[in-house]
């Protein structure tokens, strides 16, 4: 983290002053929200602090999943049409490296080190384990048709891939690269995502247009969260990106064309409020203290500001055509 | 959110020599089979995904009131570009009096979304229409590779004929196949178009008049 940094190195008066006088200054949202436009192909990217979009960097074609490196110093981008993953420098804002994957890259999850992307290639089947030092393939694991979600837990042993056609969230032991456990869930599952405890991991299916919370160890699910807006027909209600807060109080679910934020109780998993958000929802990152979460909405080409505290919507910023990943560079 | 179209010759093929030896009983599929898009089929656009303003008339005639109708006349045909319908919609709600803003905004609103539903349902059937035709292009596709692997790629006389004539025959379905495809990627996108419009106008009748 920056700021971080910042306080580690402040050890002689003048520069402690000029912390001050930053820190003072500073707005108290000093982040960049970064967004994939899946149909413009570019990334967004928007003042946290303004809430204004102050650039679109132009990348490779249809991006999707994006993800930041540890060190926040770069943002790997799934460049789904160009069939390869594009590492983006946040600093000069330039594609400095392309990295390899397997045909059709949607989304991908990086490893808790920061070594190496697992990434769901659509369209042949299989999960790709990307050494981003190396820059290849170290291996690929078969799996369902059309994977899609990809969540690690939080020690790296575990990691699960969702694939859209077979119904299934694929538990895979990244020691052995083998798949140990087979979820069935409901249609179309897009999304997997550990609890910060490691315990459970939520699975969203858009045409199931319910969330799967299953339970790491055993693999059973423990509950289907289901949703039910009035005025909106079930079809439209289609489960996406899911948002878990780290303090284990909150979920939020992006309903798709629904344009609700689904906001749930972790611990009770009962649904207490349906956000209205732009049209399309489909992603959703939280701002680094949490206390924004932002949405991205494809039809709409704009995201959602949500205050997490008041569960209200505060702002909606247009960034491009067809917004689709988001992710928050503290 | 992809515009990607679920076809390929390949899997179309595949798919329906799949279908042709599904048993009877085979469960029902969740999916509309003849949606051809990604984006699972949402039917209807419903009131609630758009309108958090006034409540909504029950079983009122939009058409009864006739500057609702000449707004909705004016603004819902498809192809009236989204700036240039919010801008008459911004004209509508700025000549409103307050006493009569709530009704005739949930009114207007509602008589957009019945033409638009209307226009959009249209769409959808043609490409549901789209999407047979390309699965009777499939099987045609499938038949003629059936033809070719029956006869030996050295076959002589009337048999070679026959060959030559088929692998052309291939040549068209395939080309048909790819010019449907393309037609259906543009296609897909019309339903998605006038739903970001219909955003754009709930938006413009719920703003305050500047």
């Amino acid at each position: 983290m920056p700021f971080h940094r910042f306080t580690g190195r402040a050890a002689r008066p003048t520069a402690l002053l000029c912390f001050v006088c930053f820190a003072l200054a500073a707005p108290a949202w000093a982040e960049r929200i970064l967004v994939s436009n899946e149909k413009d192909n570019t990334i967004a990217v928007v003042d946290g602090a303004t809430l204004n979009l102050v650039k679109t960097v132009p990348v490779g074609a249809r991006p999707r999943g994006i993800v930041l490196s540890n060190d926040v110093k770069t943002l790997y981008i799934c460049a789904s049409d160009a069939d390869h993953i594009e590492a983006l420098d946040l600093g000069s804002m330039t594609v400095t490296r392309t990295l390899p994957s397997g045909p059709d890259p949607e989304l991908f999850t990086l490893s808790p080190d920061g070594k190496l992307l697992y990434v769901a290639n659509e369209n042949d089947n299989m999960v790709s384990v990307l050494d981003i030092a190396e820059g290849r393939i170290v291996t690929e694991i078969p799996v369902g048709l059309e994977p899609e979600g990809m969540g690690v837990s939080p020690d790296g042993k575990t990691l699960v891939n969702t694939s859209e056609s077979t119904n299934m969230a694929h538990f895979i032991d990244t020691a052995t690269h083998k798949v140990i456990a087979n979820v069935l869930v409901d249609s179309r599952p897009r999304f997997a995502e550990f609890t910060t405890d490691g315990r459970q991991v939520w699975v969203s299916s858009e045409i199931g247009g319910n969330v799967a919370v299953i339970d790491a160890a055993q693999h059973k699910i423990i509950k289907k969260i289901q949703f039910n807006i009035p005025g909106v027909t079930a079809e439209a209600i289609q489960a996406v990106g899911i948002a878990l807060s780290r303090d284990g109080n909150l979920a939020f679910v992006a309903l798709g064309p629904a344009n609700r934020v689904a906001v749930i109780d972790q611990r009770s998993l009962e649904v207490k409020k349906y956000l209205l958000v732009g049209q399309r929802v489909w992603h959703l990152a939280f701002s680094s203290d949490e206390k924004r979460l932002y949405t991205t909405n494809g039809v709409s080409n704009d995201i959602s500001i949500i205050d997490v505290d008041d569960l209200k919507v505060i702002k909606s910023v247009p960034v491009g055509a067809q917004p689709w990943g988001v992710a928050v560079a503290p | 959110m992809s515009n990607r179209l679920r076809f390929s010759l390949q899997a179309a093929v595949g798919l329906c020599q799949a279908v042709l030896t599904l048993p009877a009983q085979a469960a029902p599929p969740v999916e509309d089979p003849d949606w051809p898009c990604q984006q699972r089929l949402v039917p209807e656009l419903s009131a609630g995904t758009y309108w958090t303003g006034a409540p909504l008339p029950d079983g009122t005639d939009w058409r009864s009131d006739p500057r609702v109708a000449a707004l909705v006349e004016a603004v819902a045909p498809r192809d009236v570009p989204p700036d240039a319908g919010v801008a008459k919609i911004t004209a509508f709600v700025a000549a409103l009096k307050p006493g009569e803003k709530d009704t005739l905004l949930a009114t207007a609103f509602v008589g957009i979304l019945d033409e638009t539903n209307r226009e959009r349902s249209q769409i959808i059937a043609r490409l549901k229409e789209l999407a047979r035709r390309q699965r009777e292009i499939a099987a045609q596709a499938a038949k003629v590779a059936d033809e070719i692997d029956a006869i030996p790629a050295d076959a002589t006389g009337e048999d070679a004929n026959r060959r030559t004539e088929a692998v052309n025959r291939r040549g068209f379905v395939t080309r048909a196949f790819d010019e449907t495809r393309r037609t259906m990627r543009y296609a897909c996108e019309a339903p998605t178009q006038l739903e970001a419009r219909l955003g754009a106008y709930t938006k413009a009748l719920q703003a305050e008049p500047r």
